[in-house]
């Protein structure tokens, strides 16, 4: 059986609508500037948006195992190798810029041989043209409500905050065993190599303990990203996740009961073979979409079509009035303040 | 019986795992077990290892020294594969540990208890120095820096040799005191990198080893 989770008092928790998402990864870029570009978190990305269907961050994350399947016991899973999440290749820049290899040598990774990397898959479609298709799948730590990575470590050197159920690791305490990597079901754990702990999303604490939404929340142009405490009735996450129904944990068969919620992505019709369009059909296939949310997705899919068709008719969709988010402030559960007004760390 | 006989070699010397010193002194041939599967601290460390081996490190031929002021311990046991550092993520370095009670009765399957504490020298090859670690009880290990403790290892023909050592007596309470002509206790713990053994994956001793340390 899987264990107790650990007791909060709120949960923070997040939305993301796919079916704004760009795939400009500034949240990715967002996310590693701002914490990630030390040494020995090279290869980190806390935050990636992954092109699906595909083989995700790490190479084929979905087939490793890990979490407490169906609530049972914590399922046997491994460490990805570094090659798998995406070396942080060096390039070489100096021989084709600099070194007058330019007309001989084509720029390629110094370290390793460049047959996988992280988005390596980026944009590649599935299904045949004119019915090809893909979506983005937005991830960071998923600050499970009964986090695997938690139970895991055999130091208690993961915690999940009482006050906002964010899930963080203790590095005075972490020993670099990576139990919590092989246990995290959504492989979001990292290890540094030059610190040799575990490290990933902390769901940017210092901002949200001084009101501010998280750097990859912040920073998205195409406004995907909602947050809130799930019990705020006020909040747009509370009122899609709980109200609404409209967004949906990813696997929720890994059975830790993860914080990140996805509106599920709508999918334009097929073409027949004259090249006609097939009323009613979705390129996306439903099963597919299933495979990743479980079966709730149909009646997602089918409200946020309602909805549409709603608002074709002249009518309004709060639901849809929410998602659009024409005033960012309404996104992110009051967590507004502008990260300019901060003082900053001397 | 692990007895450290009372030498004249200096430091320099003694550190060295290769050093002749070390021919004149007695080994003492120790069996090591792997940690019980239910001792281990978390469910899914059991689920994960309930029927995949490790501890395979069952053996360590331990010779001990000192000098009057420092302690050594020469630790040699059988590696196939070097594990000198963690080159990826999902690799882990060689180890040994040598394991005290820092006073009388600790318990040593359980790494001490919250009224008797022990203290170990935990040493792995791609660490600067060897570690300090002091527990009261699985789980609770506390990593430290003692300057007082060194150790150098080689790996060879499949085999580490390793020398730790430390000054017999210790300034502060945490750590465990030798005096020549008191007799004490020892365990050993093993780690095999090339397994993924770590934390409580491990080959260690059953038992206390009683430790005389020659006046």
């Amino acid at each position: 059986m899987a264990p107790e989770p650990p007791k909060v008092k709120r949960q923070l928790a997040a939305v993301f609508d796919m079916n704004k998402c760009l795939g400009c990864q500034t949240c990715t870029i967002a996310c590693k500037t701002l914490w990630t570009d030390e040494e020995g978190m090279e290869y980190m990305w806390w935050n990636i948006v992954s092109t699906m269907p595909g083989k995700g961050t790490p190479r084929d994350w979905q087939d490793l195992g890990g979490g407490f399947p169906n609530g049972g016991d914590p399922k046997p899973s491994r460490i990805p190798t570094v090659k798998e999440y995406g070396e942080a290749w060096e390039f070489n820049y100096e021989d084709v810029f600099y070194g007058g290899k330019g007309m001989t040598q084509h720029l390629q990774p110094k370290t390793s041989e460049a047959d996988w990397g992280a988005q390596w898959d980026e944009d590649e479609a599935s299904g045949d043209y004119p019915n090809s298709y893909f979506f983005y799948l937005q991830m960071i730590c998923m600050h499970c409500t009964n986090p695997a990575c938690l139970a895991a470590c055999p130091r208690q050197a993961i915690y999940k905050r009482v006050d906002d159920g964010i899930v963080l690791i203790d590095e005075e305490r972490c020993n670099g065993y990576r139990f919590c990597m092989e246990a995290c079901p959504y492989k979001r754990i990292y290890f540094n190599h030059d610190k040799k702990v575990s490290q990933k999303c902390i769901l940017c604490y210092p901002r949200i303990e001084e009101g501010v939404a998280p750097a990859c929340f912040r920073q998205c142009p195409g406004r995907v990203r909602f947050l809130g405490f799930l019990d705020d009735e006020d909040s747009a996450v509370h009122k899609l996740v709980n109200k609404w129904k409209v967004a949906l944990p990813l696997h929720p068969e890994y059975g830790t009961q993860p914080n990140v919620f996805y509106v599920p992505p709508l999918s334009p019709p097929m073409f027949d073979d004259d090249g006609d369009v097939i009323e009613g059909s979705e390129r996306i296939p439903r099963t597919y979409l299933e495979s990743l949310f479980g079966s709730d997705v149909h009646r997602v899919l089918d409200t946020l079509k309602a909805e549409m068709e709603k608002t074709r008719s002249g009518e309004k969709s709060e639901i849809l009035d929410t998602l659009i988010a024409r005033e960012w402030k309404h996104m992110f559960g009051g967590f507004t303040k502008d990260p300019a007004t901060l003082g900053r760390p001397a | 019986m692990v007895k450290a006989q009372r030498v004249t070699a200096g430091d320099a010397e003694m550190l060295d795992p290769a050093s002749p010193e070390w021919n004149g002194v007695r080994a003492s041939q120790l069996t090591l077990q792997p940690t019980p599967i239910t001792a281990q601290p978390s469910q899914y460390i059991q689920e994960k290892w309930k029927e995949t081996p490790y501890g395979l490190a069952r053996s360590v031929a331990v010779r001990a020294a000192h000098n009057g002021e420092r302690l050594y311990f020469h630790l040699a046991w059988t590696d196939d594969t070097n594990d000198a550092g963690i080159h990826d993520t999902d690799q882990f370095a060689d180890a040994a540990a040598i394991l005290f009670p820092v006073n009388g009765d600790a318990p040593l399957q359980s790494m001490g208890s919250p009224q008797a504490p022990v203290n170990a020298w935990y040493w792995r090859p791609d660490l600067e120095a060897p570690l300090s670690v002091t527990a009261q009880g699985t789980g609770t290990t506390r990593r430290t820096q003692d300057p007082e403790l060194s150790a150098s290892g080689m790996h060879d023909r499949g085999e580490w040799r390793v020398v730790i050592r430390r000054r017999l007596e210790s300034p502060t309470a945490d750590y465990v005191s030798i005096v020549p002509g008191v007799p004490s206790k020892v365990g050993f713990a093993l780690w095999q990198g090339a397994n993924q053994e770590r934390g409580g994956l491990k080959a260690a001793s059953l038992d206390w080893e009683p430790l005389e340390i020659e006046a």
